[in-house]
Order: C-alpha cells, then sequence, then structure tokens
C-alpha cells in the first residue's frame, strides 16, 4: 500500500489508498432441505490521486502490478475531472472493537447447526413454506493517505434468518438476529412473527380507501431514500432539491428525526468514512425541521463546507466498494426512536397495513420524494389485530405530505439486514389502493 | 489459461468441479450537469470454483490465485456439509464443449480512445442540458468488457469475451419545488456503432421531462392500459420472466404446479420467447457461465406454458431440458439462472386500433424499474397519458402499477404489430446483469392497479 502512496507521490501527486479484504461463509434451508453453500475470498485496492486541482481514480482487485495501477490513475487524471479538496489528515485509527477472531474459525457445520437452531423455533408451520439462513463473515478497511492518515478497520459478523413465507407466494415475514460474534436469537420475536402470520393467512381485498399505515424497519428503506436523494449535498449542489431553501423549516411531523451516526450503531460501526474522514453525529431532519444537507470531500469543497464522515463508497444497492468512488452517502442514517411499543402502535391502529415488505422502493420519482410501492406483504389490521393480508395493494403518497401524518414512532430500533437500524412508524390517513 | 485452469482443478476429491476464471475491463465515464464527474479504465479479475460431492453442491468466489487452492478445499467442505441435508443435487448431461468465441462488434470500444468516448457523452449530455426546463442531467457511458475462461472436470474448455456498451441516465427538470425526471438510454453488445447518432433520443426526453412538470399525477385506481414497448419489455422481464426462471419456483410446491409447462395461464395473444442468440442485441450470449450452450427457448405459446429457463441444476431437478441460462455477474459471484432477452411476440394491430378498443384508459410509456415477488410484481412508468374515447389526450405523471402475474397475463386482451428491444440491461435479482434485454410490441391489459401518488 505505502509502495502505492510512493509511487503516486513520485509523480507529483497526492494520493489516498483504499484496500478491503472479505471473507464470508452462509448457508440456507428451505422446508427442511439444505439449499444453498456458499464462500467468498474477496480483496481490492483503489487508488485516488490529485494533482493540479484533478482527480485520478483506479482500481484492480488483484495487486500485482502497482505501476499499472498509477498509470491507470493518470489516465483517468487527464480527462480533466476537478477536484478542488485535499485528503484529510486523519492521523492513525485501530478499529477492532467489533472483531472476534473465533469467527475466522467458524466452518460450514457451524453454519448447519445454526440453521437447523433457527428452523426448530419456528416449529412445525400449518401452511407456507420455512426458509432459514446463516452466515458469517469478516472485513478489514484499511486507508492511507499522502497527508499522513493511516487508518484501519476490522470488523466480524454473525447472522442467522428465519422466514416465512405464504403459501402460493414468494413474500412473508421475517426474522433477522445479528451480532458480532454470534447471532442472539430472540425468542419473544419469532413468538411475535409466527403469531403474525399464522393471523394474516386469509386474503383480504380492501379497495381504495385512506387508512393508517404502519411501516416497519424492513420497508422503512423506501423512505429513507427518498429523504437521502432530496437532503444530499450532491442534490442542493446541481439546485434540483425538493429541500432547497428549506433549511430550519418544518418538512414534516415533529415526531420524526432522521441522524446519521456511523460509530453509533449495533453493527457495522465506522469511526471513519471511505475518505478517511473522522465519522460523528449528524443530525439531517431534527423533530421533522431540515437541518443538514450531507456530504464527501468533493461537495463539502463545492459548497465551502466542512466534510461531515459521511463519503462512503456505496450506490443504491450497496455495490462493490473498491470500484465505486466515494459519494455522500445516507447508508449510516436511521430514524430516531420514539416513545411507543410496537404493542401500543398496534393498539392505535383501528383499521390500516401494516408494510412488512415494500415492492418497487426503487421505481418512481425519487428525487421528488414520490413513493407509490406494492404492500408485500401488506398485514390488514382490524381493532389492533391483524386480521388477513391485502390481495393486490398499493400505497401512494408523497413522503413529505405522508410523514405529516406521523402519529407514533417505536422506541426501539431493529437490525434488518442493511445499514438501516429503524424502528417502525405509524402514519393516519393515506392513500391505498387495492383490488 | 485454459490450461492453468485445468491444473488448479484436477486432483481435488469431487465427483463434479469447474473452475471459471475471467478479466473484466471497465470503462467508465460519467458526467452530472456541466461537470465530469469520473473518467477511467479498470481491469479486475477472479475466479469462481464449484464442486459437487455426495449430492451437495457448494461454490467459492476468490479474487487471488493463490487462494485457489483453500478455495477448491472450501468448496468441497460446503459441498460435504450439505450433502445429506435433505436434497440431493446432481447435473443434467450436457456434452463436453472446447470453443473460443469472440464478439462480432461493429467499432471494438477496446480500440476507441478515450477522449473520442468522453467527447460523445459530452454531446449528448448537452443535447439535453440546453433544452428550456431542464436543471440537471447524470449521464454515463459505460463499457464492460469481460473475457470469460471456463473448464470443468467433464472436459469442456470455453473461452468467450462479451462486450457491453451503453450511454445512458437521468435528465432532470424542475420548477419551484417539483422535480421531474426521465431514463434515457442507448447501447448493446455489438461495439460502438450502437451509440452513434442517437442524438434525437436524449433530445426527446429532455422535452418529456420538461412537459412533466406540466402533467397532473395520474389518481390511483383500477385502469385498463396500454403500454408500450419499453414497458411491454419490463412487464414480460418482472412479471412473468422470473416466474420462468426454474430457481425462483424450484422450492416452492404451490408455485411449481401453477407454472407446470401445459397450464395456460396466459390470454391467446400471449407468446413469450427467450432468444438470446438474436444477434447484437444486449443478451447476446453463446455459452453461458457453467459452459452450456444457450439455447432458444420457447416459454409461452398462446397463452400455454411451453418451457423454462434453467441452470444444469435446476434442470435436473425438474427432469427438462438445459437451456444455458445460468448467468454470474461478473467473477465475484456463483452464476444463478437469469433472463437473457426475453420478448412478447408482436400482433397485426396498429397501435390506434389498440387505443379504440381500450375506449377510456392511460397509455404509458417507458419503464422505470420494477420488482416481482413471487406471483406479484410492480413496475413504473416514466410518463403516460389519459385515453378517453380512443383519443390519446393530457399527460400524467408519478404512474406505479403492480399486478399478479396470473392474473394479468389473462387480461392481456391484444398486441400491436410494432416489436422493439431494450437496448440496456440492468437485473438485480441477489447480483447484477447487465445483459438482461427485453421488448415486445404495445399491448392492451385490462383491470390494472394503478398506485398514483
Amino acid at each position: 500500500m505505502e509502495k502505492l502512496l510512493e509511487l503516486a507521490a513520485a509523480k507529483g501527486c497526492r494520493a489516498e489508498v483504499f484496500s478491503t479484504r472479505e471473507k464470508s461463509l452462509s448457508m440456507s434451508k428451505v422446508n427442511g432441505s439444505v439449499d444453498d453453500v456458499s464462500a467468498s475470498i474477496q480483496s481490492g485496492v483503489s487508488l485516488r490521486i490529485l494533482r493540479d486541482g484533478r482527480l485520478g481514480f483506479a482500481y484492480t482487485k488483484n495487486l500485482i502490478d502497482r505501476e499499472e495501477l498509477v498509470a491507470n490513475a493518470l489516465a483517468s487524471l487527464d480527462a480533466g475531472v476537478e477536484a478542488l479538496y485535499d485528503f484529510p489528515d486523519t492521523g492513525s485509527i485501530v478499529f477492532s472493537e467489533d472483531f472476534d477472531e473465533s469467527v475466522e474459525e467458524m466452518s460450514f457445520p457451524d453454519m448447519r447447526e445454526r440453521i437447523d437452531h433457527i428452523e426448530s423455533l419456528y416449529g412445525e408451520m400449518k401452511q407456507g413454506i420455512m426458509e432459514a439462513a446463516a452466515g458469517c463473515g469478516t472485513i478489514e478497511i484499511r486507508i492511507i493517505n499522502t497527508s499522513g492518515a493511516d487508518l484501519f478497520q476490522k470488523e466480524s459478523s454473525v447472522y442467522s434468518i428465519g422466514t416465512m413465507i405464504y403459501p402460493g407466494t414468494s413474500s412473508g415475514l421475517k426474522n433477522v438476529f445479528a451480532g458480532k460474534l454470534d447471532a442472539e436469537v430472540f425468542e419473544p420475536d419469532v413468538k411475535r412473527t409466527v403469531s403474525n402470520f399464522d393471523n394474516s393467512l386469509p386474503e383480504v381485498e380492501i379497495g381504495d380507501s385512506r387508512m393508517k399505515v404502519l411501516f416497519l424497519p424492513d420497508s422503512m428503506y423506501a423512505l429513507t431514500w427518498r429523504l437521502g436523494a432530496a437532503s444530499s449535498a450532491k442534490a442542493f449542489y446541481e439546485k434540483v432539491s425538493p429541500l432547497l431553501n428549506k433549511k430550519d423549516k418544518q418538512v414534516f411531523s415533529p415526531l420524526l428525526s432522521v441522524v446519521s451516526n456511523p460509530a453509533k450503531r449495533s453493527m457495522g460501526r465506522r469511526k471513519f468514512d471511505d475518505e478517511g474522514v473522522r465519522t460523528g453525529r449528524v443530525p439531517v431532519f431534527e423533530n421533522g425541521v431540515f437541518k443538514n444537507s450531507y456530504n464527501n470531500l468533493d461537495y463539502a469543497s463545492k459548497m465551502k463546507t466542512a466534510p461531515l464522515g459521511t463519503g462512503f463508497r456505496s450506490g443504491m444497492w450497496g455495490g462493490d466498494k473498491v470500484a465505486l468512488s466515494p459519494s455522500p452517502s445516507f447508508s449510516f442514517a436511521n430514524f430516531v426512536t420514539g416513545d411507543k411499543s410496537f404493542e401500543e402502535i398496534l393498539e392505535m391502529m383501528d383499521r390500516g397495513v401494516i408494510v412488512c415488505g415494500a415492492l418497487g422502493a426503487h421505481s418512481g420519482n425519487i428525487l421528488n420524494g414520490d413513493l407509490s410501492i406494492g404492500l408485500n406483504p401488506g398485514l390488514y389490521v382490524e381493532n389492533g389485530k391483524v386480521a388477513g393480508r391485502v390481495k393486490d395493494a398499493m400505497m401512494a403518497g408523497n413522503i413529505y405530505e405522508m410523514l405529516s401524518k406521523t402519529i407514533a414512532v417505536e422506541n426501539s430500533p431493529h437490525y434488518t439486514g442493511s445499514m438501516y437500524e429503524n424502528p417502525s412508524i405509524l402514519l393516519d390517513d393515506i392513500s391505498v389502493v387495492g383490488s | 489459461m485454459l490450461k492453468k485452469l485445468k491444473e488448479m482443478i484436477s486432483g481435488a476429491d469431487t465427483d463434479y468441479l469447474d473452475i471459471r476464471y475471467e478479466v473484466k475491463k471497465t470503462t467508465t465515464v460519467s458526467i452530472a450537469g456541466p461537470e465530469l464527474k469520473n473518467a477511467g479504465s479498470n481491469s479486475t479479475d477472479g475466479f469462481v470454483i464449484r464442486a459437487l460431492k455426495y449430492g451437495g453442491f457448494s461454490s467459492v468466489t476468490v479474487t487471488r490465485e493463490e487462494d485457489v487452492p483453500e478455495a477448491v478445499k472450501l468448496a468441497v467442505q460446503g459441498a460435504s456439509a450439505m450433502a445429506g441435508g435433505g436434497k440431493t443435487v446432481s447435473l443434467a448431461d450436457v456434452e463436453p464443449v472446447r470453443d473460443y468465441v469472440e464478439p462480432d462488434l461493429h467499432g471494438d470500444p477496446a480500440e476507441v480512445p478515450m477522449e473520442e468516448k468522453i467527447a460523445l457523452l459530452w454531446k449528448y449530455n448537452n443535447i439535453m442540458l440546453e433544452q428550456p426546463g431542464i436543471a440537471n442531467t447524470n449521464l454515463s457511458y459505460r463499457e464492460v468488457d469481460r473475457e470469460k475462461f471456463f473448464v470443468s472436470s467433464e472436459g469442456t474448455a470455453i473461452r468467450e469475451r462479451v462486450c457491453t456498451v451503453s450511454i445512458g441516465g437521468e435528465v432532470v427538470a424542475c420548477r419551484g419545488d417539483l422535480t421531474q425526471n426521465v431514463r434515457a438510454a442507448v447501447g448493446g453488445a455489438n461495439g460502438m456503432a450502437v451509440l452513434m447518432g442517437r442524438d434525437d433520443v436524449f433530445l426527446k426526453k429532455a422535452q418529456i421531462a420538461k412537459d412533466l412538470l406540466d402533467a397532473e399525477p395520474v389518481k390511483g385506481g383500477t385502469y385498463d392500459v396500454v403500454i408500450n414497448p419499453s414497458l411491454t419489455g419490463v412487464f414480460i422481464h418482472e412479471a412473468f420472466g422470473h416466474f420462468s426462471e426454474a430457481d425462483i419456483i424450484e422450492d416452492n410446491p404451490s408455485l411449481r404446479e401453477k407454472m407446470a409447462l401445459g397450464e395456460k395461464i396466459g390470454s391467446d395473444v400471449v407468446t413469450i420467447i427467450a432468444d438470446t442468440l438474436i444477434p447484437n442485441q444486449v443478451g447476446f450470449y453463446k455459452y453461458d457461465d457453467e459452459g452450456v450452450p444457450v439455447k432458444t427457448t420457447s416459454l409461452m405459446l398462446n397463452g400455454v406454458l411451453k418451457g423454462r429457463l434453467h441452470s444444469r441444476r435446476t434442470a435436473s431437478e425438474f427432469g427438462e431440458p438445459v437451456t444455458g441460462h445460468c448467468v454470474a455477474q461478473d467473477h465475484g459471484f456463483e452464476p444463478i439462472v437469469r433472463m437473457g432477452t426475453i420478448y412478447l411476440e408482436k400482433g397485426e394491430k396498429p397501435l390506434e386500433d389498440l387505443m379504440k378498443q381500450m375506449g377510456d384508459g392511460l397509455y404509458l410509456c417507458d419503464g422505470k424499474g420494477g420488482q416481482t415477488s413471487g406471483e406479484n410484481f410492480t413496475f413504473g412508468a416514466q410518463y403516460g397519458y389519459q385515453v378517453r374515447n380512443g383519443e390519446i389526450q393530457e399527460m400524467v405523471r408519478d404512474i406505479n402499477i403492480m399486478g399478479n402475474l396470473f392474473t394479468t397475463m389473462k387480461n392481456i386482451e391484444a398486441a400491436d404489430n410494432t416489436m422493439k428491444l431494450s437496448e440496456r440491461g440492468g437485473c438485480g435479482k441477489g447480483q447484477m446483469n447487465i445483459k438482461s434485454g427485453h421488448g415486445g410490441p404495445s399491448i392492451l391489459i385490462r383491470s390494472m392497479v394503478v398506485g398514483g401518488v
């Protein structure tokens, strides 16, 4: 890595080297039969160079020829991409509190034991299909740059997932359990899922009407994507955000706050972002008021503001960190928890639907905040009880109007297997279109 | 390289073993509005190893050559761990193949200088950006050139190069708080020629984005709709195509029953073909990523299910012929069952007759992403029009549709006499497939649920 910096410096460049090494195992079981077994050992290096206000970028998975990587970065630099920033001098950070070396020793028989256990917790299903999955992995990230930063992070993770699929469909209800060393399974969560599944087996035709809608943590990404598109420094710089001129203004319910804080979460904590900037708490929306856009080094320099530690190498669907350039990232932003238990929220629903999965959340005018998703599945609730699942139904609206109708926020966040850790939120008077 | 791969997998204690090595060269140029954001060419490589032992099947991906022995060992361990787990895997028989395939390129992108690619992208970007009402653009040139080497313990040894180019992105129009965006894309798998002289595509999309600022959101409800070829392609891909991928329904007994070959699940006007061998199309390839020659497959004939897309594993499980549709995103992924080019056959009527047949409803145009889950699907339209009494009238926006496969396939009432295939793929079934082409004619569908906003 250091050699790459030397080669780039010899060409008169400031430089940054980002490298990763990942190892993972996974196994899954469907209706009692082991279905998929796979493993992956991946590594990669990417190089960014700066010279005369220009940026060069190159990457490879196999660092065999350093000269070639530097040559690719120099060729990229010649194209003339403007860059008015320097790499940060973050000093040295070694963060390995979230790493347990025993995870590296885990094997396929360990995964087999876990999927057998999780399957046993769901018992004999009356109808539908049971899927159990387990996996483990480790990831190392190192960033060094010519400004003096030398940053290293190593973490491990273990997960178990139980999913109950409705008969004749591919949609269902699931529980995700994850940890740095072990995925502790909370049996009350499993019992609640089994009960909701059994109660929602009948299909209900709801027609077109307005009703209460409860977003579960699994479907909250449909909202987060839209808020993230609008509050990115990129959208502000390009003057296409619907939040332009709305800083410090109320844009939805005061019950809701959205904060990016990569260092404070149960899984995947980050002390520095993918550009080597220290992470911290970035309140994007506070009590319904738009407070801050989030940025990366590039847009911070363009907007003449400080970088916030929110520059990550990720796309809408994740992606290969090594091959992606850092961009302003909302992937660590979460809704702040409220004051109601899930049971209390359910009791508030005289008539409504629970959005357990969102179909087509990536469709439509995301930047404008328009949301039109299939409820997949959507549980139908009457008088605080799950009474079935809706047939062929969509919910639609503009999220700023929708979130203005928030009436409750759950008091605990839930890890759902993605970066997001959100509570459930209950909205009132939302348009639901059904068959 | 083929000889080296053969040596890497020789001597392993398995019933079957294969290895795929791939070099992927990617050239990307990105522009946002008036700024060049990214330009460069990069090369990555890696190995995928799969092992079958005692009826267990496992895969391992690695990037470094020195990790290959560990990966082979891990794949064998994985297969052994799966063995006795309730499911016995076998692979459908195929004849070993030895072949070397080069694509038929009209202008090899590898020979075109970067400056020309950047200039072409600027040209299309500025065509859109200079239109009145346009606030921004995000446009990218993307060239993916994959050199794949596949060797199996059965004696297959194939080298195939597949090369895809595209220029695509979005154009954004703004007025006050209202923002509207429209997607534009050109591309294919037959070289640079397909990218040339396409000014009209980008100009038209910029005009549509601007017009959407004056359009009203569609009101949610149930409508009869005519969808244009682009949307027909998205619909066939999302609603039906994924269901014809054997791995999607493999472990779901009730769906396997509903999708049994010979079942009539569509109306008489619905005939669907998977033809990855159509020359020059984005989906084109000759061998899949387990070394099986791809075959043109009739999936539905006049509403009756005729065939299915398979890997060797699913073909054996279903007792059906292999089709050569087991494809990986790249060297970082194991292959899974994927569509190549899939389309709905055209009919005989002109579009105007479909409108008259519909009477009142919506005319919906161009896909804006879709998704499927079991028999439910959803997709977005970039723009649409109200149709009254068979006449196309005012523009509407914010259109998303949801439906049920089995209900909707029977509600397809007519297809017009046009045919258009997509120029850029992008299906995210667990991993990205940029070679998922689709298309068809305009079709009339009764009673679709439209979400609106």
